[in-house]
């Protein structure tokens, strides 16, 4: 068995996010690996300096919701251990930095995240993550984690071809 | 259990690729997935100044199949499919995932040429902008989950 014993996921909240997280979680309970959410709140509008100065109440205030935020994602999840952690900065360095201390085997993302530029193929977040990540990345595009279907013996969500109104039974 | 029902693993025989390659066992293996072998052979370059056999494309298709199979030999534990598709790297990859109705693509970032100033190849960037379906990208020198 593959020996994955902890894996990275960084979210902004978004559908895209969402995805991938399933997929995530679905790979540390077959793996009995540890999730590690990773959220970088979003930097304010420049000008800004490192490091910030003691005024910026409104991006402190940012760091607190976005904490807010990963916790209650974490509390939804009960079948794995997570663990969340907030990283600041630019978020591509932000995530890595949490991979590498976290020593995770895999990095779990959408290809692209809330600001879902369409005519960008790829995220430049994701990017970032993808050309200096030491370890393997699985990027997902919006849509195609369904590729990645849940086990039917196991009822745990739906396959690909099914919808929620007609839960597939087990045979 | 995760349902992966098909990998396709592209491959130029690198040592990169052979990387993605270990990780692409371990996932069939314990996902009960088919994996399918890709290579996509790339004509040599004429040379002006010497003269040098022509290959023919059946030819290099045939070497490349061979080689292909000897990979899939050495899996074990896995029921293995191998192709051959000729043409741009990039597009033959995203085709062959299309076709055969790939759940993952596991591939190296870097390819035979191996241009490691580059971050990631331009075939691995290719696929991931294009994939109908998530795709896992191996380093060639980074860390990988062990079996």
């Amino acid at each position: 068995m593959l020996h994955i014993r902890t894996i990275v996921h960084p979210t902004d909240f978004s559908e895209a996010a969402n995805e991938a997280l399933q997929v995530a979680r679905a790979l540390a309970r077959d793996h009995q690996a540890k999730l590690v959410l990773v959220a970088v709140p979003q930097l304010p509008p420049p000008p800004y300096k490192y490091p910030f100065p003691p005024g910026q109440t409104e991006y402190a205030a940012d760091v607190q919701a976005t904490r807010r935020r990963l916790d209650a994602l974490a509390k939804s999840i009960v079948d794995i251990p997570v663990e969340t952690a907030i990283s600041t900065g630019p978020p591509g360095p932000a995530i890595l930095t949490v991979a590498s201390n976290h020593r995770a085997d895999l990095i779990v993302m959408g290809t692209h995240g809330r600001t879902g530029v369409p005519r960008l193929l790829l995220g430049s977040v994701a990017e970032h993550v993808l050309r200096h990540a030491a370890c393997p990345v699985l990027t997902i595009r919006p849509g195609t984690g369904g590729h990645l279907g849940h086990d039917v013996e196991t009822g745990l969500g739906a396959t690909r071809s099914t919808d929620l109104a007609n839960p597939v039974r087990s045979l | 259990m995760l349902r992966i029902k098909t990998i396709l693993h592209p491959t130029d025989f690198s040592e990169s690729a052979e990387h993605a390659l270990q990780l692409a066992c371990s996932l069939a293996r314990d996902h009960g997935s088919k994996l399918v072998l890709l290579t996509v052979p790339a004509p040599p370059l004429p040379s002006v100044e010497t003269y040098i056999p022509e290959y023919e494309l059946s030819q290099l298709m045939k070497e490349s199949e061979q080689q292909l199979k000897s990979v899939a030999d050495g899996i074990e534990d896995v029921s293995v499919e191998t192709r051959v598709i000729a043409g741009e790297p990039g597009w033959a990859i995203v085709t062959a995932a299309s076709d055969c109705q790939a759940d993952l693509i596991v591939m190296g970032t870097h390819g035979r040429k191996g241009l490691s100033r580059l971050l990631m190849g331009s075939v691995a960037e290719h696929v991931l902008r294009h994939a109908p379906c998530p795709v896992l990208t191996v380093k060639p020198t980074g860390t990988l989950p062990k079996d």
